[in-house]
């Protein structure tokens, strides 16, 4: 009896077993689209019909103070809920956003008069007035707070004064008392002329001051809830007010955010969407599986696997090219690299189109240019006939420089961040360097803190590193990192020619001329390979379900994370 | 017995304090800080943030000022999210404890079962079967477990969600449960075969035996009981571990608890966070070491304290 019913079971097994593996290895079924939603047709004439709700992948925000972050996925968040006086539209131009108009701007370039539009309001309703944007520059300023943007202000008068009130421990420089700290916030170079009209006051002329007024450390604070420039802000976001297209619901850290429309936001229209929820997901392989059953709608692709992707579901991966390049930093002050033709040897030596579309999988787009393409007109291969790849020029310059075929040439080291994509880089210079110069190198994989410390200490030799853009504007690529003594300039590159271009450029109030002169340092630093040779512009790469618009038609450098996040009211739900 | 359980409870206190001040200057003697990100900051802005986080003065005044806030319960606050660690790990722990339960109730009883289940037929298949799972379940790491459990079972059978946690809602439940406890179940299958198979040649089954007493009475009531002990000791330490969350399958299937966390702190050096995970974990794992020994207490007589 015991034996007959156990070989009944191992048969029920046996078939079910069976069942099992043949549903397993079926055909796919087609992932859902998902998106619930009130009917959107886009009609006869495309104006997206509101309603729907969308559920996408991001990444948890460290911040909610716009006047403190500096993540991109912060900015991303902050975006969606708050705006300044202008916002930049798909062309990188300012247009008026929380502002009626263009600025009045003086003769001198010294006074900015902005005016606000009638009757803004807060999301809770309480007025939104000039006094709030005070605030807000105010607490960018503030020593309190440690904005990390801060330095984007420093035109303002009276702002670097007043963010170094704490003083330097270091150097020997005393604190201010609190009375001399509230004076010079007080004299700080933007106030409230009234309700609606709000004056700033530079030190030096600048021409990119409109698209400063467009960025995040400018947004307005609800002083109805936020009293002081260095009052705590509240933990708790939800409890904060809100002037952007969205609201707040609700908020859980490492798990997700919840947006709904804002009723009223006062940009140029309402946002399409009902609501938009965020899904935080560190690990993009995970959120592609999320993506491929239908739970969220769109994700950052795995970029580890482009290939893939691309073949499985190539229609609904969006590839774009984003301002941010990376290249091979140098650290100058290490012989041999202070010698122009390693350098330039070195840069020669790397085959950037086999390292963009075979090693990285098409993940970039190959370089020889500092400035990437739509920031300044500059083409991504118009120094490839000075500094691209040519083997046999590396050889030559390497050979002059004093190492014929490699002899004597030191063992260099790559500092690297231990991910798949660094480490495979990494091996590829290594490789091309033995191959075409016969030089060894070593490669060193640290941890992203310990690398960015190594970096800011100078302590390094070679470097992949690059910047990306802050806000789209040529000297964002350049101040502070190429001239003599410049605060991010690591890799002490110290070029009297381009120092020379970069004085003239910095407060040049002809715009043409002074991008043209960008231009100018742009290649100088790259046919002199001071401190960097380039290699390739990053790209972004993000699944879009079918059903989704304004992904496609909004994408734009200004990208924090996702496609077009930084304008989700043109966000909105097909069918 | 209560005079051992007040010991061991003034005990810890110690224990913490050696724990936090280990912690803290190997914390420290690591190189980069949280403010070394990929986009290096202006020297006025680092000034002002070391100013904010209490980063500034000599390591020994930061000791001081931690171990002052450290007795008043304030374990300081986290620089990746601007808010004080104890909100953080207050929001976080829940979901961490609930999937580490979860997976402990699992492994118990799944290990329970399987170990009995073996041992009580051993040597023939259902024997076999339980040995192939306890060594699977050992051997495979929990990631590709989970990898095939998503691909199988979410993605191409489409039963359960792919990720996130919700507790009480099964199709979120049940693959991270598996995925993490698969491990420590074929682990406590193992004990508990062992452990059976070495009761059941015992003097005292034997009487049982001869008394008449029937077969499953025998595993039910007097077996299994006594094969229990070295199965509750390596339950504490297994549930300790499951509860301090495992990094691995929290990241993986975006569970939002303390073991991402903790890992996420040491990466970006997130002291106030580093500290606070690590002197909860502490915690965790000395008040179930006690939890054990007493229980150890309890379930066998022969112990005394």
């Amino acid at each position: 009896m015991k034996h007959t019913s156990w070989r009944l079971l191992l048969s029920l097994f046996a078939i079910a077993g069976v069942m099992l593996v043949a549903v397993a290895c079926g055909d796919d079924d087609d992932d859902s689209n998902g998106g619930t939603g009130t009917g959107t047709q886009t009609g006869g004439s495309g104006e997206p019909q509101q309603g729907g709700s969308l559920r996408v992948q991001y990444v948890d925000v460290q911040s909610w103070d716009p006047h403190f972050s500096s993540f991109a996925q912060d900015i991303g968040h902050h975006g969606f809920v708050w705006r300044g006086l202008y916002k930049l539209n798909l062309e990188n131009e300012p247009v008026p956003e929380m502002a009626a108009g263009e600025p009045e701007v003086s003769d001198d370039g010294l006074t900015y008069t902005v005016t606000l539009k009638d009757g803004l309001k807060w999301s809770d309703g309480q007025p939104l007035t000039a006094e709030d944007f005070v605030a807000g520059i105010q607490r960018t300023c503030d020593p309190d707070i440690a904005g990390q943007y801060q330095y984007l202000l420093s035109n303002i008068v009276g702002c670097d004064e007043y963010y170094e009130s704490n003083g330097d421990p270091d150097s020997g420089v005393p604190a201010k008392s609190a009375e001399e700290k509230a004076q010079l916030r007080d004299a700080i170079g933007v106030r409230a002329i009234d309700e609606k009209t709000i004056e700033f006051q530079l030190e030096q002329p600048q021409p990119t001051w409109p698209i400063i007024l467009t960025m995040w450390m400018t947004y307005p604070v609800p002083r109805h809830i936020v009293p002081e420039s260095n009052s705590e802000w509240p933990t708790d976001p939800t409890k904060l007010a809100f002037n952007g297209p969205f609201v707040l619901q609700s908020y859980t850290p490492k798990s997700g955010a919840v947006f709904v429309r804002n009723e009223n936001y006062a940009g140029e229209h309402q946002a399409y969407l009902d609501r938009v929820e965020f899904v935080y997901i560190e690990d993009n392989a995970q959120a592609n599986n999320a993506f491929r059953s239908g739970e969220i709608q769109a994700a950052l692709a795995d970029q580890a696997n482009l290939t893939v992707l691309r073949n499985e579901m190539g229609d609904q991966l969006l590839s774009y090219p984003q301002p941010r390049t990376l290249g091979l930093q140098m650290q100058m002050a290490r012989p041999p690299l202070d010698n122009e033709k390693v350098r330039l040897a070195l840069s020669r030596a790397i085959d950037r189109e086999t390292l963009a579309n075979v090693v990285l999988q098409g993940a970039g787009i190959p370089s020889t240019s500092w400035i990437p393409p739509d920031v300044a007109q500059i083409a991504e291969d118009e120094f490839d006939d000075e500094v691209g790849f040519d083997p046999e020029a590396a050889r030559q310059l390497l050979e002059e420089a004093g190492f014929p075929n490699g002899q004597g040439f030191p063992r260099l080291t790559i500092l690297i961040r231990d991910t798949p994509q660094n480490t495979a880089l990494a091996a590829f210079l290594q490789s091309e360097f033995k191959e075409h110069l016969n030089i060894d190198v070593d490669i060193e994989t640290v941890d992203s803190p310990t690398r960015s410390r190594r970096f800011t200490s100078g302590d390094f030799e070679l470097f992949p590193g690059g910047w990306q853009q802050d806000y789209p504007d040529p000297e964002n690529w350049i101040l502070g990192q190429f001239e003599t003594g410049g605060t991010l300039n690591h890799y002490n590159c110290s070029d009297p020619d381009i120092d020379r271009l970069i004085e003239q450029a910095r407060f040049n109030t002809n715009n043409e001329e002074r991008i043209d002169q960008y231009r100018q340092v742009n290649e100088l630093i790259v046919t002199r390979a001071c401190g960097v040779a380039p290699m390739y512009h990053q790209a972004n790469h993000v699944l879009i379900k079918p059903n989704v618009g304004g992904m496609h038609e909004f994408h734009s450098s200004q990208d924090r994370v996702l496609a077009a996040d930084w304008a989700p009211e043109e966000w909105y739900l097909k069918n | 017995m209560a005079g051992y359980i007040l010991r061991r409870i003034l005990a810890f206190i110690p224990l913490i304090w050696a724990i936090a001040t280990i912690t803290f200057f190997l914390m420290h003697a690591v190189p980069g800080g949280p403010f070394d990100q990929e986009k290096p900051l202006p020297e006025a802005t680092k000034r002002n943030l070391e100013a904010r986080y209490n980063l500034d003065g000599s390591l020994l005044e930061q000791y001081g000022t931690f171990l002052q806030n450290l007795v008043k319960g304030d374990l300081g606050i986290s620089f990746n999210q601007d808010r004080p660690v104890t909100d953080i790990v207050r929001e976080r722990l829940p979901k961490t404890l609930q999937l580490g339960l979860c997976a402990f109730v699992f492994a118990l009883v799944g290990g329970l079962t399987l170990g009995v289940v073996s041992a009580v037929n051993q040597n023939r298949w259902p024997d076999y079967l339980g040995v192939f799972v306890a060594t699977v379940g050992a051997a495979v790491p929990n990631f590709v477990v989970g990898v095939f459990l998503i691909i199988f079972l979410a993605l191409k059978l489409g039963w359960f969600d792919v990720l996130g946690w919700e507790f009480g809602n099964p199709r979120k439940m049940v693959l991270p449960t598996v995925a993490l406890g698969l491990l420590p179940l074929a682990f406590i299958a193992r004990i508990t075969r062992a452990s059976m198979l070495e009761v059941l040649r015992q003097d005292y089954i034997r009487t049982a035996r001869a008394k008449g007493l029937q077969e499953f009475k025998i595993i039910v009531r007097h077996a299994i009981r006594n094969a229990l002990i070295p199965v509750l000791t390596v339950a504490g330490p297994i549930l300790a571990g499951l509860i301090t969350g495992s990094f691995v399958i929290e990241r993986f299937f975006a569970v939002g608890g303390i073991g991402t966390a903790f890992v996420d702190a040491v990466m970006l050096r997130d002291y106030g966070m580093i500290m606070g995970t690590t002197l909860l974990y502490a915690i965790a794992i000395a008040v179930v070491n006690l939890l054990v020994d007493v229980a150890y207490g309890i379930a066998d007589p022969r112990i005394r304290y």
